[in-house]
């Protein structure tokens, strides 16, 4: 287990081995904020998607009630070139659903939120209602 | 990183190579003045910013050294890279690199050291002042259409097939269509089909998970996956499994494919340049090559031609590896003899490009002289017996050489007494000492 590793890959755009790295580090490791927002973009990234929605759960809770303003890693993070593309070929793939919606507003909401609000703002009636909410709120929130 | 505020700067400063050190992040902790000069970076400018970011080193994805150390736990030894200067310019290095670890020996930063070698590169560039197109050599007809192809397609991502005997250059023209296309600045990957034996060749190809097979011990990109937005050069394709053509075969039609045993569908954006040396029609009939494959690859077709059907471009094929050789070998040959070019010229080369350089290679091993490469020196498959001028006199004269001879070659040679020792094969010296023992005057 190596963090360093892990971020290697991560700034590799290696997602799926940047996650299972991560994964592999001490559970007090894994609830760093920084930490948990590369974990929860290498899972949104790659099929561990079920993992990046507990993973964003608990961030809501853990920094979002506590009103944390998220610090954004603009040069560690995908950027939102990347991001745009991984949208098209997942979008031409598997057409535009709400499980696309909701990886690409958790990706974006490290790079470009704006775009990420504009995502929610669509997935309100969805069945990611009870994690949209909070991120929502968090948006309105931070704008003011 | 707490290890600066210890190390003597000074020191580090004073060195020519340069250093770097990286955090657990891979954000530079500390950069020194010969590594500030080389990259054309300033301290303020980089400190505290991801080693990619200011690097743009050709490897960042696909092989990054420090994630090699990192898997491996071993140190970089003379790992050559390439990396992008502050002024935008491309620069070849040498680097060694270690993990620092914390006591309990996890991975806490690297020190990374690393040359210039622009001077390598001086010599390179000499070396490709001879090319005619993108590090190829040859002004023949055939070779002038290849290059105008390869202009011609360089705004395309459309799979490339170069077909051609073993040795006539196939890794040079898919060196040429990459370094010429929009995916140029891309990862470019290259892999032999024929070195990996099919299960191998399954995971390096399209990756492995964890748990697919014995040694599977973590999950691994394959090169499809690594080379991403890039370009990959598959030789000898004619040479995969036919079972994993059809996997290639889905990558060319829509870009998709799983690592091996995983069900996950990845995909990936790579333009595929394939090479073979073996006849396509007979490859297809014997069921090594599928048709559709072929088909698929075959969009853009480049076929380099034998040597024997260029002979006017072995003149200019000699002059380059001499020049290759003079330089790795430390002999200052400049030539070669009408004879031995003759003999080149009319040989038919089965092995191609490859064997003329290796004839090369031996005649210089072989070379008594200083001056040309002679025809005996030839390997002898070339040539029958060859009265040889500088041979006979290196083996006859060494041991005695005459007042008449020797004054006759000093005449021959100007008087030039290093180009008369070189003829016979004896120090300068020697002649000196000759000259003064026979009473010899210009």
């Amino acid at each position: 287990m190596s963090e360093m590793l892990a971020n290697q890959y991560f700034i590799s755009e290696r997602y799926s081995e940047a996650f299972e790295e991560y994964s592999k580090l001490p559970r007090e490791k894994q609830n760093n904020i920084i930490i948990k927002e590369k974990m929860i973009i290498s899972a949104a990234f790659d099929e561990n998607f079920e993992d990046a929605l507990s993973m964003i759960k608990e961030l809501i809770r853990d920094q979002f009630d506590k009103s944390n303003k998220i610090k954004i890693n603009t040069e560690a993070y995908p950027s939102i070139e990347v991001i745009n593309k991984f949208e098209s070929q997942t979008k031409q793939k598997q057409g535009y659903k709400d499980v696309i919606k909701m990886k690409i507003a958790i990706l974006t909401f490290f790079s470009d939120q704006d775009k990420s609000l504009e995502i929610f703002k669509e997935l309100k009636g969805s069945i990611y209602a009870d994690i949209v909410t909070p991120f929502f709120n968090y948006h309105i929130k931070n704008s003011k | 990183m707490e290890m600066n505020k210890e190390l003597p700067l000074e020191i580090l400063d004073s060195l020519s190579e340069g250093v770097i050190t990286l955090d657990k992040e891979l954000k530079i902790a500390f950069i020194n003045l010969a590594a500030q000069r080389i990259t054309g970076l300033k301290k303020r400018e980089i400190s505290g910013k991801l080693c990619k970011a200011v690097f743009h080193c050709e490897f960042c994805k696909t092989g990054c050294p420090i994630c090699r150390m990192l898997e491996t736990g071993n140190s970089i030894f003379n790992f050559d890279t390439k990396i992008i200067t502050k002024e935008n310019e491309e620069i070849d290095i040498k680097i060694n690199a270690t993990i620092l670890k914390d006591e309990s020996t996890k991975p806490v930063g690297a020190v990374i050291s690393f040359k210039d070698l622009s001077n390598m590169k001086n010599l390179k560039r000499m070396l490709n002042e001879d090319s005619d197109f993108s590090g190829i050599i040859g002004k023949s007809e055939q070779m002038k259409e290849i290059y105008k192809l390869i202009i011609e397609i360089s705004d395309s991502d459309a799979p490339v097939l170069i077909q051609g005997e073993t040795g006539t250059g196939k890794e040079l023209i898919a060196n040429a269509i990459k370094a010429t296309s929009k995916r140029k600045r891309n990862p470019f990957l290259k892999i032999n089909c024929a070195v990996f034996p099919q299960d191998l060749l399954a995971s390096e190809l399209f990756g492995h998970i964890k748990g697919a097979f014995t040694s599977a011990d973590r999950n691994r990109m394959g090169r499809f996956e690594l080379a991403n937005t890039g370009t990959i050069f598959l030789d000898e394709i004619s040479e995969m499994p036919i079972q994993m053509q059809t996997h290639l075969l889905r990558i060319l039609q829509d870009g998709t494919f799983e690592r091996v045993g995983d069900s996950i569908t990845r995909n990936t954006d790579v333009r595929i340049i394939a090479a073979t040396n073996q006849e396509i029609e007979k490859a297809i009939r014997d069921n090594k090559l599928r048709e559709d494959l072929f088909f698929r690859i075959n969009v853009v077709p480049i076929t380099v031609p034998p040597l024997r059907t260029r002979k006017e471009d072995i003149p200019l094929l000699v002059n380059h590896f001499i020049k290759k050789f003079s330089i790795s070998y430390n002999k200052s040959i400049v030539g070669i003899d009408k004879e031995a070019l003759k003999i080149l010229v009319n040989y038919d080369w089965p092995g191609n490009i490859r064997q003329l350089e290796n004839a090369i290679e031996y005649a210089f091993v072989r070379s008594h002289s200083n001056l040309n490469i002679c025809a005996c020196c030839l390997p002898t498959y070339l040539r029958t017996v060859i009265e040889c001028y500088n041979y006979k006199y290196s083996v006859q004269h060494r041991e005695y050489i005459s007042t008449g001879k020797l004054l006759k070659l000093l005449d021959d040679n100007g008087w030039n007494r290093s180009k008369v020792a070189d003829i016979l094969g004896v120090n300068r010296t020697t002649i000196w000492r000759k000259i003064k023992e026979f009473g010899l005057n210009p």
